[in-house]
């Protein structure tokens, strides 16, 4: 393959100095002009009467290398051209037109003319000169190449003279001196024209038509890049030339319009290992971008002289990325249910016949962004296909949040080429139409939050109605195995509520703060939320309350008579004992000046229990009752305000929710205040946890705890700093029933045994919506008690002996040395309290009674009095006794009658 | 309505061996109770013709409540209300004496590590809810095990489940990805528990309602597995740092709980940093160190060091921070023993006090040993907080 250089690439002596000489020679002139001078023609000197030519100029050169010209060192020279510019044109004469001039090669004899005859009239210095054309004795000798120009269109025209197959004849090659001879064949009268010769690029000038090899060819092939998307372009095979150039890339969908030019770029790396589509399409259209369609690619080699369609090709190599056709998703109902998805693989297309046809990996994002999603997102998953030859793939999840899931899929075949990454409903865009990427397309999961799990527990299954204030008679149901349907929520509510209407079933009957008798013993009363005048019926002062507990008495002359411990009279002949008080809340609501009920006749050191023992008779659902139990000496404090007795409903385990229009919030003072409203009528009440939302100001919606409430309930002040600018609008304020997750509870009846129900509410909403429920029985029973002092009062036993003992509770320890008394004297409790004692049984009644009592769970508990010294028929304190041991004897010396020997532990005082 | 003669002194107790009722046969049981493996019975059997009714493998049931009536009996109705005290599993140990034995049972948590070996691949779980994968492998041991479950001495005793996973339904919202080190042949209990090791549920104050946590904090909460009763599974978190926190009971020396002499408690700093450094493992040059001054004042310093893949000295010190401010104080574990309720499992939460040995926290039920015996019924509960072992902080912390 030859190529011929363009115009641009002629050499001349300004290019390469002094290789390019010629000198124009007239008929007899007397001086030759030599390189630089006028290239002029057309002078007739015999004017006209011969009708020859009668100018011509000389031509040398010397063929410039390769180098010079910028080609390959080894080009080889296949033709030659001579190239003259016409220039000036003179008037007169004949008007030629058009003008011919003709190359022509040299006689030997005169080829140095050009050279060494500078000046004179004669060739030899004798001889008159005489060039004429077709002359008798022509200095030229072989006409090489004619050119002609019109007259009109002479300036600047382009006379090039092909000198091929001169220099094929003579084997010429680069640095090959040629000589030739530039004659104007046509006589114009007496005017002439001229060339250029010194104009910038239109004095004479050379150039060389030449070979090269051509470039082999390159061998390609093509894998997938990492992205699955674009490919690399691996060469096992570069094309090899000493010219080599540039690669094109093409590439085209149809193989047979495979072309050069075919979305082609072409790239002056030539030798890199490998090539990404994606980098050498950079600035064009990248391949690849249709799924299931596939991309015909060919490299071609190019040289200097090689190039297009003429280049070295490649072979040709494809690539098809696989296509989604389906995606179909089942199941993902709800938060925990287990769905699956298939995906399938677009088939008898360009992928089964020129792609992989099978699948390696699914992409999956379970739920992904609503747009703009990548493959290399956290969360994307890679799963592997293991079934050979597997076009589809089904895929399980479970979700453990509720809503709708974008879910984008792509799917990788085992040659490595991806599908795009797809929202399984095809709407990559979000915009709510197809986007054309799957066939069939599938439906986003949006699974429903799974309803949480009550699980409702119990400590006990049947409980005793408290009657002394025993702390085993509490019982607890706790709920706090329940769990939430979803991962991103939690059971937030605990709503607890009972349904025993036959009994009193009190909350929190020993949740009583304690620290304030530390000082002194003190008398306790009472209030409750609702009063008379707040609506119809809803005096509760009807309503009784009982405290058990320790309290403070002084021997005022044989009579135990209740006294604070502070008092002087405790001081002289104080003690302590366990007691028992009624309290009752006031007639009206503490807003309406009620204040609390009527104080306690005890001084309690210490409050065991507070239960319920009689329930207003006008409490009901629109007007539950919490009570509140306080101090009543100095500043109030309260004791216990979760008590509560209500039936079936939620007000019970401390659920309180209220809407509040158009409410106040004072954020320098933490308050939140309606006027009109009583927060404390409502169940609202100091220490309890409420959630807090404002209609506007949502940033404040938190969890609050109310530290003080105002008495006409209308302010409620939290212990959290309230912060910003907060103008009047509607609040939600629903009290925090986590605390409430475990509710202790005694029950009270004096007479009724039976089951009912406790039933747990969970909500994993803050609102308390979408509750779940589970209820429990539970079983109350009256106390079977043991009256020993009937028995020996009816002649049915006779107590021989007695003794109470309290053992324990104290440490002390002896220190090494010559201490005479122990050190690290503690007292971790006030030791075990313990009852022995000798019965004779007189009566087979007191047998069978103590036989029971011994033998079998017939009684809770048996009781004694410890009687008074200075009133023997009255008893100083009655114990409740549990048998730890029991010893029954039968000796001769009691004849029919038996001894029993009873072990007991004391477990309370019957008050 | 009759008369309910049940006592709620008295703890009655129902055993079963391969479904019949041998309560007869115990004189002791010791129901011991934590999280992540199996929750074991120790069982004194009276008797040498008692012992036989024993055999390796016999599934063994034991519900124990107080206070069942005869109108809810458990042997005819357990009560699924009472659930501290339901145990279903399955004989392992038998040491037989001169006159009886002891019996040493496992629940079907036991059967997770005494599985066949298998391989668990990882492309089987990608991409899953950690929960929810750990929940499948409990489910294929349901199916697998029921199939040979007769080498075992029994066939399909609970309907086809070994073990109850239908109360796993939250998820953890963790999945399963490319970079956990969990997969491969082992058991699958080896499995869970590697799975387990990987699930800690961020709670992020600023996620939530003001005053919900203490503001801008970061918890880290492990999820915990066990079986709560019976052979129901529960993957649970215990937060303990919610302002509102979920207390089962309250103990404290004022209330009659609390058994004396009863209380210890272990103060462990082996795990206290109050002086974190973290060096670039990129750039060595690059480090951030933060100082918890009051822990150092307090505790002396506690300093370690730790690397991390980042060159931002911001994101270094922040490291460095969260980490000191996880671990600037001593782990702690209490143990008291109690017996007014038996309402505990572990996974509760319980509101300690007790200034004797300086605790005044909500802390959690970690472990729960019952033990039932002649005028016994009492539980020894460990309070405590399961640390996360520091290089699982680290990867929380560089996420």
């Amino acid at each position: 393959m030859s190529k011929l250089l363009t115009t641009s690439s002629y050499l001349d002596t300004t290019d390469v100095a002094g290789f390019l000489v010629w000198r124009s020679c007239r008929y007899q002139d007397t001086t030759g002009y030599s390189a630089g001078d006028n290239l002029d023609f057309g002078y007739d000197p015999d004017n006209a009467t011969d009708n020859q030519k009668t100018e011509m100029a000389f031509v040398r050169f010397t063929i410039p290398d390769q180098t010079d010209f910028g080609i390959p060192d080894n080009a080889t020279l296949e033709g030659l051209q001579f190239k003259l510019t016409g220039k000036g044109l003179s008037t007169g004469g004949t008007s030629l037109d058009p003008y011919t001039f003709s190359a022509y090669t040299v006689k030997s004899d005169v080829i140095d003319w050009v050279e060494t005859v500078a000046d004179g009239i004669t060739k030899d210095g004798t001889t008159a000169w005489d060039i004429r054309y077709l002359a008798s004795t022509p200095v030229y000798e072989v006409l090489l190449d004619t050119t002609s120009q019109a007259r009109g269109t002479w300036s600047n025209s382009i006379h090039t003279f092909d000198l091929s197959h001169f220099v094929l004849r003579n084997n010429s090659n680069f640095g090959t001196k040629i000589d030739i001879a530039i004659f104007a064949t046509g006589d114009d009268g007496g005017s002439g024209v001229s060339f250029h010769y010194a104009d910038g690029d239109k004095i004479p000038a050379v150039a060389v038509v030449y070979s090269i090899p051509k470039p082999t060819k390159p061998e390609m092939s093509m894998a997938a890049a990492n992205d699955g998307i674009n490919a690399i372009i691996t060469p096992s095979k570069h094309a090899e030339s000493e010219d080599l150039a540039s690669y094109i890339f093409a590439y085209h969908t149809t193989e047979g319009s495979l072309a050069y030019n075919s979305n082609a770029i072409t790239t002056t790396d030539i030798g890199a290992k490998s090539y990404s589509t994606k980098a050498v399409w950079a600035g064009g259209t990248a391949p690849l971008a249709n799924e299931n369609d596939t991309y015909y690619f060919k490299v071609f080699a190019q040289d200097s002289v090689h190039t297009n369609a003429n280049a070295a090709t490649s072979n040709v190599f494809k690539a098809t990325r696989p296509a989604i056709t389906s995606v179909a998703t089942s199941g993902f109902t709800n938060t925990g249910d287990t769905g699956s998805m298939v995906v399938t693989a677009a088939t008898g297309g360009d992928w089964s016949s020129n792609g992989a046809a099978a699948l390696k990996y699914l992409y999956v994002n379970w739920d992904g962004p609503a747009t703009g999603a990548s493959i290399d997102d956290v969360g994307v998953s890679k799963i592997e296909i293991t079934t050979e030859n597997a076009t589809a793939i089904t895929r399980t999840h479970t979700y453990s949040t509720a809503g709708e899931k974008n879910v984008w899929v792509a799917i990788e075949d085992t040659l490595g080429f991806r599908s795009g990454f797809h929202r399984i409903d095809d709407d990559d865009n979000n915009d709510t139409s197809d986007d054309g990427n799957i066939d069939s397309n599938g439906t986003l999961p949006d699974p429903s939050a799974t309803a949480p799990t009550a699980v409702a527990t119990v400590s006990k299954k049947t409980n005793l109605h408290a009657k002394y204030g025993l702390l085993d008679d509490v019982n607890v149901v706790g709920g706090v195995k329940s769990v939430g349907g979803v991962s991103d929520s939690q059971v937030y509510h605990y709503l607890w509520k009972h349904t025993n209407t036959d009994c009193i079933v009190t909350a929190y009957p020993t949740a009583n703060d304690n620290s304030y008798f530390q000082d002194a013993s003190d008398s306790v009363r009472c209030n409750c939320n609702w009063g008379a005048g707040d609506g119809s019926s809803t005096d509760m002062d009807d309503a009784r309350l009982t405290v058990y507990g320790l309290a403070s008495f002084y021997d005022n002359n044989g009579t135990d008579t209740a006294v604070a411990d502070s008092h002087s009279n405790f001081a002289a002949s104080g003690f302590y004992k366990m007691a028992k008080s009624v309290i009752a809340p006031p007639h009206s609501n503490p807003a309406a000046g009620g204040s609390y009920g009527t104080a306690s006749d005890n001084y309690f050191k210490r409050i065991d229990m507070i239960v319920v023992t009689t329930r207003p008779s006008n409490e009901s659902d629109t007007y539950p009752v919490f009570y509140n139990v306080v101090t009543t000496t100095g500043t109030v404090s309260v004791i216990n305000n979760k008590l509560c007795a209500i039936p079936n409903n939620n007000f019970w385990g401390g659920y309180v929710t209220a809407n509040i229009s158009s409410g106040t919030t004072n954020t320098s003072s933490n308050y939140i205040e309606k006027s009109g409203v009583d927060y404390f009528s409502l169940g609202f009440r100091p220490n309890m946890k409420v959630y807090v939302t404002w209609a506007s100001d949502t940033s404040l919606n938190g969890v609050y705890t109310i530290s003080e409430m105002t008495s006409n309930g209308t302010r409620i002040t939290f212990k959290e700093d309230l912060s910003g600018t907060i103008g009047a609008q509607n609040l939600t304020i629903t009290s925090d029933t986590r605390e409430h997750v475990t509710i202790p509870y005694v029950t009270y009846s004096t007479d009724t045994n039976n089951s009912h129900d406790f039933t747990l509410s969970v909500s994993q909403n803050r609102d308390a919506s979408s509750l779940a429920t589970n209820a429990i029985t539970v079983n109350q029973r009256v106390a079977e008690e043991l009256d020993l002092e009937s028995l020996a009062d009816n002649g049915h036993i006779a107590i021989l002996s007695s003794e109470i003992k309290r053992q324990g509770g104290l440490t002390a320890k002896m220190s090494l040395g010559d201490v005479a008394y122990p050190s690290g004297i503690t007292r971790t409790n006030i030791g075990m309290p313990s009852l022995s004692m000798q019965i004779r049984i007189l009566t087979q009644d007191g047998l069978r009674q103590i036989l029971a009592y011994i033998d079998s769970n017939r009684y809770d508990w048996a009781y004694v009095d410890s009687d008074r010294i200075d009133a023997p028929s009255t008893a100083n304190r009655t114990y409740l006794l549990k048998l730890n041991s029991g010893t029954v004897t039968k000796t001769p010396e009691s004849a029919t009658q038996y001894i029993a020997s009873l072990s007991c532990i004391i477990a309370g005082e019957k008050i | 309505m009759a008369t309910i003669y049940a006592s709620p002194y008295l703890v009655d107790v129902l055993l079963t061996i391969e479904g019949k009722d041998c309560s007869f046969t115990i004189s002791r049981a010791i129901y011991n109770r934590t999280y992540n493996k199996a929750s074991t019975l120790v069982l004194e059997i009276i008797g040498q013709h008692s012992i036989d009714l024993f055999h390796i493998g016999a599934p063994v049931s034991l519900r124990a409540a107080r206070g069942v009536s005869e109108g809810a009996n458990i042997r005819d109705n357990p009560p699924a209300d009472i659930r501290s005290l339901h145990f279903e599993g399955f004989v392992r140990i038998i040491k037989p004496t001169d006159n009886g034995g002891l019996v040493t049972l496992a629940d079907s948590l036991t059967l997770l590590s005494t599985s066949q070996i298998k391989e668990f691949k990882k492309n089987d779980y990608l991409g899953m809810d950690m929960y929810y994968a750990a929940a499948s492998v409990i489910d294929d041991l349901n199916d697998t095990a029921t199939s040979s479950g007769d080498t075992l001495g029994f066939y399909d005793y609970y309907g086809g489940k070994w073990l109850d996973t239908s109360r796993l339904k939250q998820g953890s919202d963790l999945i399963v990805t490319d970079d956990l080190d969990i997969f491969g042949f082992q058991t699958s209990k080896k499995f869970i528990d590697k799975l387990f090791a990987n699930m800690y549920k961020t709670v992020d104050a600023t996620n939530f309602l003001a005053n919900e946590y203490q503001e801008n904090k970061v918890y880290y909460l492990p999820w915990y597995y066990n079986i709560s009763y019976g052979n129901v599974v529960d993957f649970y978190t215990i937060d303990i740092y919610n302002n509102a926190p979920r207390i089962s009971l309250e103990l404290n020396e004022d209330n009659p709980y609390i058994l004396k002499n009863s209380m210890s408690t272990q103060i462990d700093t082996t795990r206290q940093v109050n002086s974190a450094t973290v060096i670039s493992s990129i750039d060595g040059s690059i480090s951030a160190r933060y100082d918890d001054v009051a822990s150092q004042a307090l505790y002396g310093v506690k300093a370690a060091q730790y690397n991390s893949s980042s060159i931002e000295y911001d994101f270094l010190e922040e490291v460095a921070r969260k980490y000191v401010e996880r671990y600037k104080s001593p782990s702690n574990s209490y143990t008291v023993s109690t017996r007014h309720q038996l309402l505990l499992s572990p996974g509760d939460i319980v509101k300690v006090s007790l200034p004797t040995i300086g605790i005044d926290s909500v802390l959690p039920v970690l472990e729960i040993t019952t033990v039932l015996e002649s005028g016994f019924a009492e539980q020894k509960i460990t309070f405590g907080e399961r640390n996360l072992p520091a290089s699982e902080l680290l990867t929380q912390l560089l996420q």
